[in-house]
């Protein structure tokens, strides 16, 4: 239903040509800073994460996380289990120690080191749905007047025995980036000298990866079978430089129970489904997580027992068919150069200019009779991801 | 044709007021003495004003008689038309219009322009009962025809009682709210009186000459003087305008504005709606009420309106007494009203009347015309969205006639001619059709039959459908007892329904309906047993069925498991019982009472909660199984209606009202504006119906003749059990949508100032409202409360709201109107922060509403072009262009905020971010 209502504002917008939507920055005033948690305990021998950050500001981009804080998930068996902290703010369950059972309920237990105890309401454990299918598609995009080509990404889940119902996505993509001018040697600008990388340290090709930000949900309530067909995962444009060569997505399914999952589409509607004329009239969030010493204080998050399960697959560009528009961004990559005595412009070109040494003029010799410098996007990829290839790169 | 010419002039312009307006003398420069009449007057319509209307015939042998330079035109047309069997009037306007003296008496009987009615036979003479004799006699004096009404010294009284009915010249129907001013000859008495539903006056004069002054809405005023010399029936007509482009803009009834004991309603008259600018060309009731004082939207493109702060659901919007459920077409850009179908209507915002029920925030009731009972005439209109035609005429003459309508849009091409693949695939128009029957059986039965169908229809990508339809139709009797008794007798039916079908994965493919209808009968009776008093009382009786929804899988692949929320039934019953009573002079008191009864019936499945715990699905205990038509709840109680009127002078009047409203159907919705896919819902015994009380104070004045008037009106509000909605609750579809109903209550107050211009070539008004309202939702648990269960401003709350509506008339056939808008930005509730949770962030919000958007300004510019005004022209047609948001000014519907990797992005919706041209065409045709 609020999917019908979101494709008519959309119509509504469309067939407004004269509406529009312009960025608009109000002052908020300081917000309320407040702990958030987020993470679920996991089925089966998988690493539970949870992350204890904070509310942020309008212009930050991430949040400040909490250390030294002991965080514990509890069972209905009366068993414990402390997490360990592997990085500031981020606590994880030991596999070998900890494993996930279906039907059983877990807690999460939280002191903060100034002393506060926070405690979640009691999850079950659901028993996860599989995904039947990750697959992908090209498609188009459309977005107002504009259309985009690119590729879909799309699942097939099901629940033979129909007890999943409730189920939340999120990916991580991963792509190949190479840049068309790498650098070979760093540049010191102190002395106008350099410093030839190794062969493994230019950085020619990286490996860019992003979380998904988009939540998506999906529910079979309606549906005499507990099966979903075709839920659009994640749209990769072809303009956005994933596609140039070989792309990968991790798709993430939890099962989620139907408290769990109200939370999370209450999230989205605030978050996501905005913008038209039919806007849903935002409300607080209400998390499942609470100070046991002041019950009025808020506290952002939900914890959760989830079913889960993942599957990855690989884009190449042969995959895709020969007149698929993939635009690079790289078209505008150009090459200065500089005369072995313009070292010191090089440097000031670097310093003032934003740019960078991207190779070496030689003679037929192979002596060095000056350099060319360029755009740091087009020298190096470290901008854009890293050099180390992922575990799981074919 | 000179001749036919003239007496239609007559019949718009006549005017006896030459002493009373006081106009100016023409003087007359050059001497004439012993040319032609003919010759003066050619001379003088050479010249810029006045103009001389006049058959070159009559007076071929009349010679001009001058007895000095320069010297009166009076004076001159006095002497040479002595011996002449011509007299003349002057008009307003200082025009002079010659009227054949001789054959006057067979003049103003054979004009039916004239607004008079003819002269009774000997037949009516015996008819008259109770020895009431009446007559009907013209004498010129000084050029102007006096009319004697009653026998004199038939019966010796103080007062004599002269009443009849008021009826439109073009289809004789009867003028409601018409005004008859009387004033004496020597400025002795001023007295006057209101049309009631019937178009029927009664009033009281001692003998004497009066100057009569019956004026309504946009029909032409007609001023006669009468000499009373008994108890008399006269039956007055008014004709409309024929194509002179319109002085007045919008005219309430001028003086009612000060006497009669109503307040807060405002009647707004169709035609003069149309010199307004427009958005995409169609005149619409929806946004004109919107410029009133104390009417707002939540913004642009937002479905209804909102009165003094009440919400969209709480509006009684009747078409000929049939309740419309859904007024917007094309997502509220469109009202659902044709224009070209409606007569005019009424909005009540305060000490509304017993009659009406229902709502809690204001009545519109709007009133389809009837057709032309004379001769046949087409309409059509043509606009860069829609087209309009309508076809009305007499089935038997001055008897009875039809009037049919129909709109539609050809937007549709519009969308295909897009690059865009989506939006070649989509599709949105709608049409509605209008027709009414209305049939005089014998002087004392009137039946009417209208009826009102509307059907949206939107396609988006070629595979999502969804349209809703209006259905409306209305039988009515009107029985005239006898002058004083009148029943009108209703069988009324509306119905909304909507689907919705998906066509884009075959597994969850569906079809979704959902429908409410209503049955109802109305008996209206109203009595005045004297002229001090009017009785109405009446029953009325609303049997509901609505279906909340039923989902069935469309294709055999999908997997969509039938569902079929149960259909729910109640009745609500109303009787009422009013009087007005004038106590004296000064003070008119009107009290109602209005008894409502509202009973949930079955079949039905009513869940049973945990007590002390909230609703929700899993809390519930068992559930009780109701047969067909077995009693599950019963609501009601006394709405006391009240309001006096207290005249402080001759031009002033204070006024206090106050009524109690209860609704027993409300709108479910947890969008900021209505969507079209919200659906409507009875009271049960988890909601219940919503009451609200409002006292107003009132201060009316009229300055310069009623040329202007003013008005400041204060009222505070107060409602229980309003409705909202947990955050995500699932509306449609929902078995036990009870557990995502929050009640809450609301109050507010408001002072509204309004000064209006009636008269001249500027006309129009300018209004200022400051309002508060507020809301508070306490519920005993916390999913339950919102804003802590602190008073937050409601959606609606724009403290300060101003708007100018103003229309100059440059000539005839040309003019010039513009509307300025300007109103506080509504309060939104923004995110204060964001988290993470997963890998997204989400947005963390405020308490509700405790900001808000920028403000609203437009302005608005309009020049309306009519056709030559040849009488007989077989084809009328007139041009409109209008530019609405002149300034392109970007008023914010809404902010929102989109998270990303650099922080969150807010963003401000503009529905009409740039200025919309349109130009409309419409034609008349005879």
């Amino acid at each position: 239903m609020t999917l019908i209502i979101r494709y008519l504002g959309v119509l509504s917008l469309i067939f407004l040509t004269a509406a529009c939507i312009d960025p608009y920055n109000p002052d908020v005033g300081p917000y309320e800073d407040a702990l958030a948690i987020t993470g679920s305990v996991l089925e089966g021998r998988r690493i539970t994460r949870i992350q204890l950050g904070s509310t942020f500001g309008f212009e930050e981009e991430k949040p400040r996380l909490l250390g030294n804080a002991k965080v514990i998930i509890n069972d209905d068996e009366g068993l414990s289990y402390q997490l360990e902290e592997k990085e500031i703010g981020i606590y994880e369950t030991d596999t070998s120690d900890f494993v996930g059972m279906v039907g059983r309920s877990y807690q999460l237990r939280v002191e903060t080191p100034n002393g506060n105890i926070y405690e979640s309401d009691w999850q079950l454990m659901k028993k996860s749905a599989q995904i039947d299918n990750l697959y992908f598609e090209q498609s188009l995009d459309v977005r107002g007047f504009d259309s985009l080509d690119g590729v879909q990404v799309l699942v097939d889940a099901s629940d033979p025995e129909n007890t999943t119902r409730f189920y939340r996505w999120e990916f991580e993509e991963t792509w190949h980036v190479q840049v068309p001018m790498p650098s070979r040697a760093d540049w010191n600008t102190d002395n106008h000298t350099y410093t030839l990388y190794e062969n493994d340290e230019i950085p020619h090709i990286c490996y860019a990866s992003q979380k998904s930000n988009d939540i998506t949900l999906r529910n079979t309530l309606g549906l005499s079978e507990d099966r979903l067909v075709r839920v659009p995962i994640n749209f990769v444009s072809g303009e956005s430089n994933r596609l140039v060569r070989r792309y990968s997505i991790l798709v993430k399914q939890y099962s989620l129970t139907e408290e769990s999952y109200n939370f999370w589409k209450i999230a989205k509607d605030l978050t996501q489904d905005v913008g038209t004329l039919f806007d849903p009239i935002p409300n607080q969030l209400v998390g499942n997580f609470r100070n046991i010493n002041d019950p009025t204080e808020p506290v952002l998050g939900y914890f959760s027992a989830d079913g889960y399960d993942e599957k990855r697959i690989f884009i190449d560009r042969l995959d895709l068919p020969p007149d698929f528009s993939i635009l690079s961004n790289y078209d505008f990559c150009e090459e200065v150069f500089f005369e072995l005595n313009q070292a010191e412009d090089l440097s000031l070109y670097i310093l003032n200019q934003g740019g960078s040494l991207s190779g070496f003029a030689t003679d037929n010799f192979g002596f060095v009779v000056g350099f060319f410098g360029a755009a740091p996007e087009c020298t190096d990829c470290r901008l854009q991801g890293q050099l180390e290839k992922p575990d799981f790169w074919e | 044709m000179k001749f036919r010419l003239l007496l239609l002039l007559l019949g718009f312009t006549l005017s006896f007021s030459q002493g009373l307006l006081g106009q100016g003398s023409i003087m007359v420069n050059r001497n004439y003495h012993g040319l032609s009449l003919d010759s003066l007057f050619k001379s003088l319509n050479s010249s810029e004003t006045p103009k001389i209307y006049y058959s070159k015939s009559w007076i071929s042998d009349v010679k001009v008689v001058q007895e000095k330079v320069p010297q009166d035109l009076r004076h001159i047309l006095d002497k040479s038309l002595e011996n002449s069997n011509f007299s003349y009037l002057i008009d307003r306007d200082n025009n002079i219009i010659l009227l054949p003296q001789k054959n006057s008496q067979t003049t103003w009987q054979t004009s039916q322009s004239s607004g008079i009615e003819t002269v009774r036979k000997r037949d009516d003479f015996k008819k008259s009962s109770a020895g009431i004799a009446t007559s009907l006699r013209q004498r010129p004096i000084k050029g102007r025809p006096l009319i004697q009404l009653g026998k004199a010294g038939l019966v010796d009284k103080q007062t004599y009682e002269l009443k009849g009915l008021l009826l439109s010249e073009s289809d004789e129907s009867p003028i409601q709210g018409g005004r008859i001013q009387i004033r004496g000859e020597n400025n002795d008495i001023k007295t006057g009186t209101l049309t009631d539903e019937r178009g029927f006056y009664e009033i009281n004069l001692p003998k004497g000459i009066y100057e009569f002054k019956i004026e309504d809405l946009d029909l032409e005023p007609l001023q006669v003087r009468i000499e009373i010399l008994g108890d008399a029936e006269q039956n007055f007509r008014l004709s409309s305008p024929i194509k002179e482009l319109d002085e007045v803009l919008i005219v309430a009834n001028t003086e009612a504005n000060i006497k009669s004991s109503q307040m807060g309603v405002s009647r707004i008259s169709i035609k003069n709606l149309k010199k307004l600018p427009t958005i995409l060309g169609d005149v619409d009731v929806v946004k004109a009420a919107i410029l009133l004082p104390g009417v707002q939207t939540v913004g642009e493109g937002s479905n209804g309106f909102n009165v003094r702060g009440g919400s969209a659901d709480q509006n009684l919007l009747l078409l000929n007494q049939s309740t419309i459920f859904n007024p917007s077409h094309l997502f509220g850009f469109f009202s659902a009203f044709n224009p070209d179908m409606i007569e005019s209507f009424d909005l009540y915002k305060s000490a509304i009347p017993a009659r009406f029920g229902g709502r809690l925030s204001s009545v519109m009731d709007i009133q389809m015309r009837d057709g032309n009972k004379k001769a046949w005439e087409a309409n059509a209109g043509i606009s860069p969205i829609t087209l309009r035609a309508t076809l009305e005429g007499p089935i038997k003459k001055n008897k009875s006639s039809f009037l049919i309508g129909g709109r539609s849009t050809y937007s549709d091409y519009l969308l295909n001619r897009l690059e865009n693949p989506l939006i070649r695939n989509s599709e949105a128009n709608f049409y509605d059709l209008n027709a009414k029957i209305s049939f005089k059986g014998n002087p004392k039965d009137q039946f009417e039959a209208s009826f009102y169908t509307s059907r949206d229809f939107f396609l988006l990508n070629g595979d999502t459908s969804f349209t809703y339809r209006n259905f409306n139709g209305t039988l009515n009797w009107k029985h005239f007892w006898n002058s004083r008794l009148l029943a009108s007798n209703s069988l009324i039916y509306s119905e909304y329904n909507y689907d919705i079908s998906t066509r884009r994965e075959p597994s969850t493919n569906f079809d979704l309906e959902y429908r409410i209808r209503q049955v109802q009968i109305n008996s209206d009776w109203s009595f005045k047993p004297a002229p001090k008093h009017q009785l109405n009382w009446g029953i009325s009786s609303i049997l509901y069925s609505l279906s909340p929804g039923s989902q069935s899988p469309r294709g055999s692949r999908s997997l969509v498991v039938p569902v079929d929320i149960e259909t729910e039934q109640a009745l609500e019953s109303a009787i009422y019982f009013s009087e007005e009573y004038d106590l004296n002079t000064r003070i008119k008191l009107y009290g109602g009472l209005r008894f409502s009864l509202y009973n949930f019936l079955g079949p039905q499945t009513v869940y049973n909660y945990l007590e002390g715990s909230p609703l929700d699905p899993s809390t519930i205990v068992d559930s009780t199984t109701y047969n067909n038509g077995e009693l599950i709840k019963t609501y009601g109680g006394p709405e006391l209606r009240l309001s006096s009127r207290i005249l402080l002078d001759e031009n002033s009047s204070l006024k206090i009202g106050f009524h109690r409203m209860r609704q027993y159907l409300h709108v479910l919705s947890n969008t900021t504006s209505f969507a079209p896919t919200d659906t409507w819902k009875l009271s049960d015994p988890f909601i219940r119906p919503q009451v609200s009380d409002q006292l107003a104070v009132g201060y009316f004045r009229n300055f310069q003749r009623n040329a202007y008037e003013a008005s400041v009106e204060l009222y505070i509000k107060r409602v229980n059990r309003i409705l909202d909605f947990k955050g995500g609750a699932q509306l449609v579809l929902n078995p036990f949508v009870e557990t995502g109903i929050l009640a809450g209550e609301g109050q507010g107050y408001g002072a509204e100032f309004l000064l209006r211009k009636n008269k001249g070539k500027l006309t129009g008004w300018v209004s200022y409202t400051y309002a508060r309202i507020f809301t508070r939702i306490r519920g005993d648990f916390i999913e339950e409360t919102i804003n802590d269960g602190d008073w937050f401003p409601a959606t609606v709350d724009k403290p300060h709201d101003f708007s100018l509506v103003g229309n100059y008339r440059f000539s005839r056939r040309f003019s010039i109107s513009t509307n300025v808008a300007y109103s506080t930005g509504r309060p939104i509730t923004f995110p204060v922060g964001q988290f993470q949770l997963g890998s997204s962030n989400i947005l963390s919000y405020s308490l509700r509403n405790q900001f808000r958007i920028p403000d609203y300004f437009r302005w608005d510019l309009a020049a309306n072009f009519e056709g030559n005004h040849k009488v007989d022209k077989l084809i009328d047609g007139s041009w409109s262009f209008s530019i609405y948001n002149v300034l392109g000014r970007r008023n914010p519907f809404s902010i929102f905020f989109v998270t990303g990797t650099s922080g969150i992005q807010g963003y401000r919706l503009s529905i009409f971010g740039r200025p919309i041209l349109t130009l409309t065409y419409n034609v008349k045709i005879k």
